[in-house]
């Protein structure tokens, strides 16, 4: 006998790197991230509730949990769905996953295994449980409490430590999130199917050519830009510099990362400069 | 006008170079190796740069002294490679009618080059560590 299971979408983070309130963004089919959001969870047929922050003030029209511990990041949401309904299973999902669809969300629920703390996907970068996309059955809020007042703020760590039921992605990129305005580029070039696959000859730099260790390599990938290509790279070979650090030069000339990749580019990766 | 290269700097060819008769100021910045980097002792570096790249922005810098200040001459030259102590790693020489251009150029020079041509620098320290200069700290705290 399963526990009943309720939707939760969670937007009320910070988007400190993204400048503006990420739910708002609406990157395809003219839906805000947080209604896209929330018809993906009504879609699954459950009581669909949006989580957001302790200060905000906004009145939705659809139910919403407000926080109650505040800067805890996603598992503070994760904590006012469990004090709300503390027999209740949620699927969790944030809102900054604009390749999330129906038939992803599906697969969770359809291989919800209620005796597992969670079921969960695995990232398709490092093999590691994706927090973020994730069912979490009544078990999990009383370990929930114990991470908590361990001082845990990281929703991956936190569900690390669960029994986990995990799944393979039956999309590979379907949980690519956007943290920045140049993932949100990336995310609109990719919906709009420019994302044809392609080979791009990328030249690592400086500390980043010592980490790859090489200059140059071949690289497949359906990356649309160059931040999207930064961005699996860095998260599959664990680069020490964030995207911020970065710059990026196509065919010898600096470009910004929201610039678009062709077939048979060359990408350089220039980390920050120590001329002079 | 702007170049990388391996083999050691000559300032005094340079200077020779650009020697003008309609110059009143020669300004020559040179960019030595240092023995320590915050408070540690450093034994040689290495530079490297992204050359097509290092070449074409360092050539826009020059070009951009010629058209702010009024110059008769203005170059640079950076080195790469490895390099020991007290070694030249960059040579800015600016010629003009008069000082106050000079040495305003020879300083947006300079100061152009650190930040927008691609060179990065690796430092090997005397307890036999090594770094490169300007990367520390630049991982992100934390990410979900």
């Amino acid at each position: 006998m399963s526990a009943p299971l309720h939707g939760l979408l969670l937007a009320g983070g910070k988007s400190r790197r993204m400048g503006t309130d990420k739910a708002d963004l609406v990157v395809s089919g003219g839906l805000s991230l947080r209604d896209r959001g929330m018809h993906l969870l009504a879609a699954q047929s459950v009581r669909a509730f949006l989580s957001v922050a302790v200060d905000d003030q906004r009145a939705y029209p659809v139910p919403t949990l407000r926080d109650r511990i505040a800067d805890t990041g996603p598992l503070a949401g994760l904590e006012a769905a469990f004090h709300h309904a503390p027999g209740a299973a949620w699927l969790v999902i944030g809102c900054d996953l604009p390749f999330l669809t129906d038939s992803v969300l599906r697969e969770l629920t359809s291989h919800r295994e209620p005796s597992a703390d969670a079921t969960c996907f695995t990232s398709r970068f490092d093999g590691k449980p994706e927090p973020l996309c994730t069912i979490y059955e009544p078990s999990a809020a009383a370990k929930l409490d114990t991470a908590l007042g361990e001082g845990v703020r990281c929703a991956r760590k936190y569900l690390s430590s669960l029994h986990l039921h995990k799944l393979e992605l039956p999309e590979p990129s379907a949980l690519d999130n956007c943290n920045r305005p140049e993932d949100l580029e990336e995310a609109r070039l990719r919906l709009a199917n420019q994302s044809n696959p392609k080979t791009i000859v990328v030249e690592f730099c400086g500390k980043l050519r010592e980490e790859a260790g090489t200059r140059t390599e071949e690289i497949s990938t359906c990356a649309a830009t160059a931040a999207g290509l930064w961005e699996e790279l860095r998260m599959a070979r664990n680069f020490s510099l964030d995207l911020e650090a970065v710059r990026a030069a196509i065919n010898d000339e600096f470009q910004p990362w929201s610039h678009p990749l062709r077939d048979h580019d060359r990408l350089a990766l220039f980390p920050p400069f120590a001329g002079g | 006008m702007f170049r990388l290269t391996t083999t050691p700097l000559d300032p005094a060819a340079l200077r020779r170079d650009a020697s003008d008769p309609h110059a009143g100021a020669v300004v020559v910045f040179e960019g030595t190796v240092r023995d320590h980097h915050e408070g540690r002792p450093v034994l040689r570096l290495e530079y490297e740069a992204h050359q097509p790249v290092a070449q074409s922005e360092g050539r826009r810098i020059l070009e951009e002294a010629l058209e702010r200040f009024d110059l008769d001459h203005a170059e640079a030259v950076h080195r790469l490679g490895l390099l020991q102590i007290e070694e030249s790693a960059v040579v800015v020489l600016v010629a003009a009618p008069h000082r106050a251009e000079a040495f305003e150029a020879c300083r947006f020079i300079i100061d152009q080059i650190k930040h927008r041509v691609p060179i990065w620098k690796k430092e090997f320290y005397a307890d036999g560590t090594s770094a490169w200069v300007g990367c520390e700290g630049c991982r992100e705290a934390h990410r979900h």
